[in-house]
């Protein structure tokens, strides 16, 4: 009860703003608060909660990966491509991650071997994986049929968020992995001291390859289960996931450069993203603005969170 | 010390080797697109690989003052567009004088490179991450000014500082670029403001306790870049006589290519313009070959990305085996 | 009898670039023996034990463990030899668990790839409680106060199957009690017959833990000796040992009018208390201390880099304004010399003339255009009256040698025309040459009538070129002294907190 209250204690001002806002928008429209608006919002934001704790990951360990919504594309274009072929749908799935794994594989082999710089590099790749995918799609989005695999990502008799249930096993498997494998704690010791972990006998190299490839493989699950609620493999679906997933990662109280975060703040920062997405239909803000408005709030409260949380350090 | 002496001489050509090899890689390009099509060479084709470029080379500018003093301007490719569209829509539908409109549109350019200045020397955000976020809300708010339309067709004077051309061949876009890069070069190398920005960049710290206040100097580098930026999207919907909401997305990665294979640093203090410069040629020489060659669009993304990397990871081996030899003749 | 040697050191060298750090060092080691180290600072006393724990490999010389040649230097392979450190710089991991970082490379597993947790917390429990400490395994390293990380890297260390154990400096953010709790953990060790290496600067240690003491000067090999056959006032003897030779040369003079002026500073951050201090032109005032004791805090405050609450600077007749920067100080006519040379003095991938000109930029070119004939002139004055060694004024500064790297440095703060100079360990890193030009050119200075306040941790230097000094000790000047009657021995002392003074009325 005391883990819990202290987790919630690191990060109390955006709770704060989620309440807020769901307070205000029930109050602007009596469709908000029901069961169908729910289940509406857990299915969009459960697919950007595993990208997002794909990229806290790689955040907390002192990087940054740009190239996750490429990832997110490639890896769902190969899951279609997989599915149209037949191939049975826990293979598809597998295909998805292996295509993440190995995309973050590469990203973390130039960032951690050849010492590039983490932006630059996930930069261009993003660039490298876009192109694929539209090289293996032909520039169309490749639409699936298969009713089991399509069933992944829908709502099944209207109640059961699939994809939500998907995304939820997958949010759980990276606390799990955060919290009770080495490389979860060895995120924090390479972000937070790389020297003090090397001279403690720590490939910190190695460590920190094998977080980018994580995050890949991560994101190659989600990928695998956009495509099932989008019923199609477009190729650049993924454009912007991946600064929505890293607007998301420092929301959630994950700062940079000092190995200090937690893939449990992540939530909430998607909630909040996803809460103000819906919120702009509730207050009827046209489609026009929505990208603009959007653009602009992650902003503030990425300044918001980040001016607070450095006054609160300097104390 | 005769040692020493003769260590420095042999950095100091290493470095000459690679602003030579740059130009090396450059002929290449040329040599291969001679083969490619014979034409390669014809007045035409340069004259109008001279004008694709330029476009490139304007908003590699102010990427590369950017870098040099901190850190890549993410938002370029955003701010060009939305100051393309706001000098657009203000000819169009206000009939507002076209020297107006630029400048109003360049002020744009101005306010959201100070919006990013702010965000990197005072909130402390990494220019990564600000510049990238505010890419979007740019993008989304150019998106609702045009809303969703195309706007074509544009006032003639206007339209001659993209498209017209001195001496039959010298299109005035390559004017206006050769205008861009002296005031780029002058900035940089001769005025104390440009020496800051290399000071800022190369040793922040040191830097501060020169006397020279980093945060300033961060935040007229950004103001820059985004007017540069501005200009470079007026100039384009000069030359192209048609605006969207998304034109400075396929910017992005160009540039950076251009300016990092232009010999500008990462991570900061090292470069200058005329590297720019060179790198534009390359990048639109290579498009120029890869379209001749019938190469499928949807390539080019990955081939541009690919060639981000390989620059930068030749940027970083040259470096550590030049470190390297430095440590074995101490 | 070689081979009863836990650890044999022979002939070690290493050398950064510009200086020998270690200079044909021979060291041993025998089990359950505590064998202190001891040296000045820069003496290489650190650098050596990296050597030990593998996180440098030397230049030349042999390491025999137990006996066994080692060739490869690693952490991991000298952790696999049972070598065991605890360094002076922390290295826990703030975001981790108490528990996390004694156990950060072999954490319990449990089901192949998970960790036990639970398991690896009641383990660090346990073992945090032999030791008699009170750290909640649960919390966080950044959560829990410096003194007991410093135990917590003990506990790190002593997971492991140890023959040797080396403490850097293990005392000193440590209170008089966890001091003892430490050194009964110390003794344990050595009943079980493991080596451990004890850096440290209290002399009053060294009596109560030390069986033998090997003494380290200039990264060279002084001597080694059993305590009991030794004093302290040997020991400061021989830490200190350098003659000082015609190295520093004065014209002293009679100061004039008062320059700089720091009265009653205080700096929470810095945690400055009530340092108060004045400089005259024409002298040249030394400040002494231990690495620590808040010298540079203080002149980075007294040029307005990090903020002061309280107190009052005056430079030149002017009273300063807490609000101001460096710049303002610079156009009043103050300069500091920083310590760190590469990270704060220089530019290291920009030409020399340009490190030259950066701090007076607006004073050379004040219409903002550069003017190349005014500011080669600039360049090239300073280059040849510094004795610059370079092929031109447009070679990187990184590539030059250390010497010529801090000439360089103090070009750029002479071409601002300062006054008053701050010289922050002005002599560094750089060889014995480079030495005597800048000594000389510091003399030439204050004969023209400016000021200079010289930080040194080099006794000799202190003495050697300053008029009048000041030791600083935690964070407060304790004493002023004049050059002519102080001696290493008394700065040592002063800085020392007084150890000497103590040993005597002990013994």
């Amino acid at each position: 009860m005391d883990k819990i209250k202290s987790t919630f204690k690191r990060v109390p001002i955006i709770l704060w703003f989620i309440v807020v806002l769901i307070v205000l928008f029930s109050i602007r429209s009596d469709q908000y608060l029901t069961m169908r608006n729910l289940l509406v919002l857990l299915q969009q934001g459960s697919v950007l909660l595993v990208v997002a704790s794909a990229s806290t990951f790689v955040i907390i360990s002192g990087g940054l990966d740009l190239s996750l919504g490429g990832i997110l594309t490639l890896s769902g274009v190969t899951a279609a491509l997989a599915i149209n072929a037949g191939l049975p749908i826990p293979t598809v799935l597998i295909t998805g991650a292996l295509t993440g794994f190995v995309c973050g594989t590469l990203n973390g082999f130039l960032i951690s071997v050849c010492g590039l710089q983490p932006f630059i590099t996930t930069l261009g790749t993003q660039g490298v994986f876009y192109g694929l995918a539209l090289v293996l799609t032909n520039k169309q989005g490749i639409p699936v049929s298969n009713e089991a695999f399509i069933s992944l990502g829908g709502l099944i008799n209207r109640t059961i968020p699939m994809a939500a249930i998907c995304c939820a096993i997958f949010y759980l498997f990276a606390i799990v992995v955060q919290d009770h494998t080495r490389l979860g704690r060895y995120t924090f010791a390479i972000g937070g001291n790389e020297e003090g972990a090397r001279l403690s006998g720590i490939d910190t190299r190695l460590w920190k390859w094998i977080v980018y490839a994580f995050a890949g493989f991560l994101t190659g699950l989600a990928a695998v289960i956009l495509v099932a609620r989008l019923e199609v493999a477009d190729p650049l679906v993924g454009t912007k996931w991946e600064f929505e997933a890293i607007a998301c990662t420092i929301l959630g109280g994950t700062s940079m450069n000092i190995g200090k975060g937690d893939v449990k703040g992540t939530i909430l920062g998607v909630t909040l993203l996803t809460i103000i997405r819906s919120g702009l239909n509730v207050i009827r803000v046209p489609s026009l603005w929505q990208s603009a408005v959007i653009g602009t709030v992650i902003i503030l409260a990425i300044v918001f969170q980040v001016s607070t949380t450095a006054r609160g350090e300097k104390k | 010390m005769s040692g020493s002496r003769l260590k420095n001489r042999k950095r100091l050509s290493t470095s000459a080797v690679s602003s030579v090899s740059r130009l090396a890689v450059l002929l290449i390009i040329i040599i291969m697109g001679c083969i490619i099509d014979s034409s390669f060479l014809s007045m035409r084709n340069i004259s109008n690989n001279l004008a694709n470029a330029s476009i490139l080379i304007v908003l590699g500018i102010g990427q590369t003052i950017a870098i040099i003093t901190n850190g890549p301007d993410l938002s370029s490719g955003s701010v060009m567009t939305i100051c393309g569209v706001i000098a657009a829509i203000l000819m169009k539908s206000y009939d507002v004088n076209f020297v107006l409109a630029i400048l109003l549109a360049v002020l744009v350019g101005c306010f959201l490179g100070a919006l990013n200045g702010y965000m990197i020397a005072y909130v402390g955000l990494p220019s990564f991450i600000s510049t990238y976020g505010l890419q979007w809300a740019v993008f989304g708010f150019a998106y609702v000014i045009l809303k969703g339309y195309v706007l074509y067709d544009f006032d003639p004077t206007f339209r001659f500082i993209g498209n017209g051309s001195l001496f039959g061949f010298l299109q005035m876009t390559t004017v206006v670029m050769v205008v861009f890069v002296i005031f780029g070069t002058l900035l940089l190398k001769k005025t104390n403001f440009g020496r800051q920005c290399y000071a800022v960049g190369s040793n922040r710290e040191a830097a501060n306790m020169s006397g020279i206040d980093p945060q300033k100097v961060i935040m007229k580098a950004f103001i820059l870049s985004g007017m540069l930026s501005g200009v470079t999207g007026i100039l384009y919907v000069a030359r192209m006589n048609t605006v969207q909401s998304d034109i400075g997305s396929a910017y992005l990665l160009p540039v950076l290519a251009t300016v990092y294979m232009g010999g500008t640093s990462a991570s900061g203090g090292e470069g200058g313009i005329w590297g720019t410069v060179v790198g534009a040629l390359v990048m639109t020489m290579v498009t120029n070959c890869l379209n001749l060659l019938a190469v499928p669009s949807e390539w080019r993304d990955a081939i541009i990305g690919v060639l981000i990397i390989v620059t930068v990871l030749l940027d970083i081996t040259v470096k550590k085996r030049m470190a390297k030899r430095k440590r074995v003749t101490v | 009898m070689e081979t009863n040697y836990l650890i044999e050191m022979q002939h070690i060298t290493k050398i950064f670039p510009g200086v020998k750090a270690l200079d044909d060092i021979n060291f041993t080691l025998k089990p359950g023996e505590v064998h202190v180290l001891l040296g000045e600072n820069g003496a290489g006393k650190s650098t050596l034990m990296k050597v030990l724990a593998g996180a440098y490999t030397p230049d030349a010389g042999t390491l025999l463990a137990e006996g066994r040649e080692i060739t490869r230097f690693d952490p991991i392979t000298a952790k696999k030899n049972g070598i065991g450190i605890i360094y002076q710089e922390f290295n826990l991991v703030p975001y981790l668990s108490v528990a996390e970082n004694i156990y950060i490379d072999h954490m319990p597993p449990k089901m192949g790839v998970l960790v036990d947790r639970k398991q690896m917390h009641q383990q660090a429990d346990k073992l945090l409680h032999d030791m008699k400490m009170n750290v909640d395994a649960h919390a966080l390293a950044s959560e829990i106060p410096v003194a007991q990380q410093q135990m917590v890297e003990v506990a790190k260390a002593l997971t492991h199957d140890l023959k040797v154990l080396i403490m850097d400096e293990p005392t000193a953010s440590l209170s008089e009690v966890e001091i003892q709790q430490l050194f009964e953990i110390v003794r344990s060790l050595t009943k079980q017959g493991i080596g451990v290496i004890y850096i440290s600067h209290r002399l009053q240690e060294i009596s109560q833990i030390g069986d033998r003491i090997t003494i380290m000067r200039d990264g060279k090999y002084i001597c080694t000796k059993d305590v009991k056959d030794t004093s302290p006032e040997e020991i400061v003897k021989l830490m200190v040992g350098r003659e000082i030779v015609d190295l520093y040369h004065r014209n002293r003079q009679k100061p004039g009018e008062v320059a700089l002026k720091v009265e009653h500073l205080y700096s929470e951050k810095e945690r400055l208390s009530d340092v108060g201090m004045e400089l005259r032109r024409g002298e040249i005032v030394g400040l002494a201390g231990l690495v620590g004791a808040g010298r540079t805090e203080l002149a980075r405050a007294i040029f307005h880099v990090d903020p002061y609450e309280k107190g009052d600077v005056t430079l030149l007749g002017k009273l300063a304004d807490k609000k101001q920067s460096p710049r303002d100080m610079i156009e009043r006519g103050l300069s500091l010399i920083p310590e760190d040379r590469k990270r704060q003095g220089l530019s290291l991938i920009l030409p020399i003339a340009q490190n030259i000109v950066m701090a007076s930029l607006s004073k050379i070119n004040p219409r903002g255009w550069i003017r190349a004939a005014a500011e080669k002139k600039c360049v090239d004055q300073y280059i040849k009256e510094l004795n610059v060694i370079t092929p031109s004024s447009e070679q990187l500064a990184g590539n030059l040698s250390g010497g010529n790297q801090q000439k360089v440095v103090l070009a750029k703060w002479l071409c601002t025309k300062a006054e008053v100079i701050i010289f922050d360990e002005p002599t560094r890193g750089i060889d014995v040459g480079a030495k005597k030009e800048i000594y000389a050119f510091m003399d030439e200075l204050v004969k023209t009538g400016k000021a200079i306040l010289m930080i040194s941790s080099e006794l000799p230097e202190i003495i050697g070129m300053s008029d009048r000094i000041y030791v600083m000790r935690d964070r407060k000047i304790v004493k002023e002294l004049q050059s002519n009657e102080a001696t290493q021995e008394m700065i040592i002392s002063y800085a020392m907190e007084g150890a000497i003074e103590e040993e005597r009325q002990d013994g």
